[in-house]
């Protein structure tokens, strides 16, 4: 089972998750049937409307942790302030929960990774479905370019191509290339 | 499933009721407002704040998103930020709308993190009125004021149209928020060392747009003890504080020196009030009211009774029928000249561009949906460029 398979998805993560279903239904094949998310990360303020309702199907709500071990977890991590109060919260659950976390966020990763937890992002899964001959590069690097078209630059840069994934590695450096 | 760790002991339910209760009375919020903005009943909020039942950790960030403040507030009281202090261009009823109120606040907090994440803090600090602050100021000391802070500022250099560089220049925070109601035109506040002025953003007449924000350094500068007294004194006097906050606006935008010395150089006075204005407009980019009070505050021209002043104007513009402030404003300045780009928002870019900060956290300094900032971001990412065919050069 891949690792993406029982993680807890953030809200940007999610987001990417729904343009690409979007693009070609037929992804949803090499995801669980229900990604395991905050319900605060179908809030509106979290989430534009459609995008909370189409996703609503796809997420099976996680259960944050009790109150003490979440003000625990928060204090002792020593999390930065550049990380927003949500994904802070993703941390926590994923900790508690021993949960591998998808996040668009290099610090929530790094901070994940810390506790010997898996990380990654939706480039990665995409990179891992080539790799793993499920998909072929071509309709990868459609995709990608699909999500740039609508201001998801999943790799940072505003053309990307498969060579830009296949070298991309998160958190610990972007590719290099440029579009 | 997730897999459950083990629950490390009883959950603080009263010192988290308790921290609730403080954050929300801070914030002069009513069970009522609370329990609407987080969408639950007022028994659910009365029973956390009496530590009869615990929110989880779901209810807690959209209790702390309610509030304005940070999840940690509510769990660690010691960390808690200390409340605002508001001064409003509103009409009085939207003084205490929590909408606002928590808006303002998110934004102290974020402009505090971002510059704290950029290791940017603003210098300069604001120099202050040197007043008793007892009873109402002459309009000799409120005049010496706008002239002792107009020179300093810069504005004679940049215009107001920038005028969120001039109150920046100052050491006064400034940024634009969208309201779609009525009568919020800016309002500033004071928390701790930051002080931070939240001008609406407006489609149309910026005229108003630069006159709420000189009116609001006006409070800040003469008005400092209605950012610490208590609410009643503010009520008391609220007419006199916005009368003065006028005066010093219109005597920061429109110096008395430069505008007798054009009105007695261009010889204005052989033309109609109307027309008069039109002219002064075009040198002090400001608006027709703003100009029309200050012409007659220097008795340059006898003053009009509002109602035919009014008419007079709908009269020049052709219009019939009733119409609002915003259109009987003669000759507007284009909506584009003003100058929108904030530190806050340049702080906030060069953060993310650095990935000092990802997409989620520039959605909650920002507060838009992550959606809505992947939007913004990627036009950072790539920004907008016009292109030019080499022949047309």
């Amino acid at each position: 089972m891949s690792w993406w398979n029982s993680a807890i998805y953030d809200t940007c993560s999610l987001i990417t998750l729904d343009k690409l279903l979007q693009d070609r239904r037929s992804l949803s094949r090499y995801f669980p049937k229900q990604v395991l998310a905050l319900e605060v990360s179908l809030s509106a303020d979290q989430m534009y409307l459609a995008t909370a309702e189409r996703m609503r199907d796809h997420v099976e709500i996680c259960p944050p942790p009790p109150l003490t071990e979440l003000a625990d977890l928060l204090s002792s991590s020593g999390l930065p302030k550049s990380l927003s109060d949500v994904d802070k919260l993703v941390f926590a659950t994923a900790v508690h929960s021993e949960l591998a976390v998808v996040t668009g966020d290099i610090r929530l990763a790094k901070a994940v990774r810390k506790r010997g937890l898996d990380v990654g992002n939706m480039a990665l899964i995409l990179q891992d479905l080539v790799r793993s001959k499920k998909l072929e590069s071509s309709l990868v690097e459609k995709l990608l370019q699909g999500l740039a078209d609508r201001k998801d630059y999943l790799l940072g840069i505003p053309n990307p191509t498969w060579n830009d994934l296949k070298d991309y590695t998160f958190p610990d450096r972007r590719s290099s290339t440029s579009g | 499933m997730p897999k459950k760790a083990a629950a490390p002991g009883p959950a603080p339910t009263n010192e988290v009721g308790n921290l609730i209760r403080k954050q929300r009375e801070a914030m002069q919020m009513t069970v009522a407002h609370l329990a609407s903005r987080v969408g639950v009943s007022r028994n659910t909020i009365t029973n956390y704040e009496a530590g009869k039942t615990e929110p989880n950790a779901s209810d807690l960030v959209r209790l702390s998103g309610a509030l304005g403040c940070a999840i940690n507030d509510l769990l660690h009281g010691g960390s808690a930020s200390i409340p605002p202090r508001f001064a409003f261009r509103a009409h009085a009823p939207l003084r205490k709308d929590p909408e606002i109120t928590v808006a303002a606040r998110k934004y102290l907090r974020a402009y505090d993190e971002i510059e704290e994440i950029t290791n940017s803090r603003l210098h300069g600090k604001l120099r202050t009125f040197d007043g008793d602050g007892n009873g109402p100021l002459t309009d000799r000391e409120i005049e010496s004021a706008a002239d002792m802070l107009r020179q300093t500022s810069g504005i004679h250099d940049t215009g107001p149209e920038n005028i969120v560089s001039v109150l920046e220049g100052l050491g006064v925070r400034t940024l634009f928020f969208e309201h779609d109601g009525k009568g919020l035109e800016g309002l500033s506040t004071i928390q701790g060392e930051m002080i931070l002025v939240m001008l609406r953003d407006r489609k149309r007449v910026i005229e108003r747009t630069i006159f709420s924000a000189a009116h609001e350094l006006g409070h800040l500068v003469l008005h400092p003890h209605l950012f610490t007294n208590n609410e009643q004194d503010e009520e008391v006097d609220t007419k006199r504080y916005e009368d003065e906050a006028n005066k010093f606006a219109g005597n920061f935008l429109v110096p008395s020196d430069e505008l007798v010395r054009i009105w007695k150089e261009e010889r204005l006075n052989r033309l109609s009030l109307f027309n008069a204005l039109i002219l002064l407009k075009r040198v002090f980019h400001v608006s027709f009211h703003c100009l029309y009070h200050r012409v007659t505050e220097l008795k340059l021209h006898a003053r009009i009774d509002g109602a035919i002043f009014i008419n007079q104007i709908k009269q020049q513009l052709g219009i019939t029928g009733p119409a609002r402030m915003d259109d009987l404003e003669p000759d507007p300045l284009n909506p584009e000249v003003l100058y929108r780009t904030t530190r806050f928002s340049r702080l906030v870019r060069s953060a993310f561009l650095q990935e000092l900060i990802g997409i989620s956290k520039v959605a909650e300094m920002f507060q838009v949906p992550v959606d809505r900032a992947q939007e913004i971001t990627s036009d950072w990412l790539r920004p907008k460029h016009e292109l030019v065919e080499l022949g047309d050069l």
